[in-house]
């Protein structure tokens, strides 16, 4: 066990600084998705390894910016169209889930099925922090999906909920991929059941900005994506 | 900046994050005041030229804006949350650029720090760090520096240099766990 973490530690220290490159950069990414997330001692040394690059950076000798930058990025802020009250996103919401159970017994699945996925769905609900709603994917065309295709964010993980998805071609499955200035990493496959999915992804949404869900052959997944991009959302 | 002068409390840090994401003239004022500095040092060192360091200045601070709701003082300093975003943008961007050769290293004595009159920098912060710093060895230092702002990968430093690649593991590991043990005791 201490040689794993004298491992994982060294893969956390390469990925604080962004050094990790090859495999040690994709074993880094499963580690992340895999294990940190429930693994104390990881999740402290990952965050005290932050803490030391964002230190790095503050002891730098520092130069300084042209004073235009803090009027364009005002102007910037204020050009971004508003958000949506987080009460009425959250009522949104609801009710797609809500909708969804329906949709559920009607097709009848298993009540403990239905069960364990709608007390997913609500404490992903519950766990949004303020000022944070439900977000929609699109397709290539800007266009939702027909039944719906929403992320429900909380601080430390995403839940796609969707419903009335078609189901890709034979031999093919839906792949998720998180994505940072055209560089995407593959976290989750799924297979819609009925048309549904409920998934609940580990994010670091400190080094993500995407979300990218593409078509894929039933195989282990390769650095890029490279099947059909199906449907896409910035991470908020 | 907060009455006392110095680094925020957590709640304070929260509070201005949570102003940042209400669109607070304010609190983006106040951001902006304490971390252009670094930010923009980043962009210029990392990047290599003053527009590049521009857009990623303009870059990070949008996107802490778009990603304030995720902010939480009690995991996390701000400095090291907005750092992150703003390294992380800076490498992707550097690296995203192909073909491009990377800019020359900012020696230390060619770029001269000039105080802002009213700057609202946590000094206190920057100080714990370079006395953390100070306690590496030279060779330490410089590794860290080549891989944090050149953006150079362990296996580029390891071709460069002419030694394992896991010679420069081991070394990185071992100065991120001395300035990991030397800052938590300055906290």
């Amino acid at each position: 066990m201490a040689d794993e973490h004298g491992r994982i530690d060294e893969l956390l220290a390469g990925f604080a600084l962004r050094s990790l490159s090859g495999e040690d950069a994709r074993e880094a990414d499963r580690l992340l998705v895999e294990h940190v997330p429930a693994c104390p001692l990881c999740r402290e040394t990952l965050e005290g390894f932050r803490a030391v690059a964002g230190d790095l950076a503050l002891a730098a000798p520092r130069v300084t910016p042209p004073e235009l930058l803090l009027a364009r990025l005002r102007r910037d802020v204020a050009r971004v169209p508003r958000r949506p009250a987080p009460m009425v996103a959250v009522a949104a919401g609801l009710a797609a889930i809500l909708a969804m159970g329906t949709l559920a017994f009607t097709l009848g699945r298993r009540a403990d099925e239905f069960a364990s996925e709608r007390n997913l769905l609500a404490s992903a609900l519950a766990q949004m922090p303020a000022g944070v709603s439900p977000f929609s994917f699109l397709d290539e065309e800007g266009e939702e999906p027909a039944g719906g295709l929403v992320g429900i964010p909380n601080v430390e993980r995403i839940v796609l909920v969707g419903r009335g998805l078609p189901l890709p071609a034979p031999g093919n499955v839906y792949r998720v991929w998180l994505g940072a200035g055209g560089s995407y990493v593959p976290v989750a496959d799924f297979l819609p059941e009925d048309g549904v999915v409920v998934l609940g992804l580990r994010v670091d949404r400190e080094r993500f900005d995407e979300l990218l869900i593409t078509e894929e052959p039933d195989a282990p997944p390769g650095p890029t994506p490279r099947g059909v991009r199906r449907w896409s959302a910035p991470l908020p | 900046m907060n009455a006392r002068g110095g680094p925020l409390l957590p709640r304070e840090e929260q509070a201005l994050v949570e102003g940042l994401l209400a669109g607070d003239e304010e609190a983006i004022r106040t951001l902006y005041a304490r971390f252009s500095r670094p930010v923009y040092t980043m962009g210029y060192r990392l990047l290599g030229t003053v527009e590049a360091a521009e857009e990623l200045t303009q870059d990070v601070f949008l996107t802490a804006w778009r990603k304030a709701a995720q902010f939480d003082a009690a995991r996390g300093r701000l400095s090291t949350w907005l750092m992150t975003i703003a390294h992380n943008l800076a490498v992707d961007r550097l690296r995203r650029e192909t073909g491009a050769s990377r800019p020359t290293l900012v020696l230390v004595d060619q770029v001269p720090e000039v105080a802002s009159e009213g700057e609202d920098e946590p000094v206190i912060e920057r100080d714990a760090a370079v006395r953390a710093l100070a306690c590496l060895s030279e060779a330490e230092r410089r590794l860290l520096a080549r891989a944090y702002f050149r953006g150079l990968t362990a296996r580029e430093i390891a071709q460069a240099d002419g030694i394992p690649l896991g010679t420069v593991k081991t070394r990185t590991l071992a100065a991120m766990r001395t300035l990991r043990r030397l800052l938590l005791r300055e906290d």
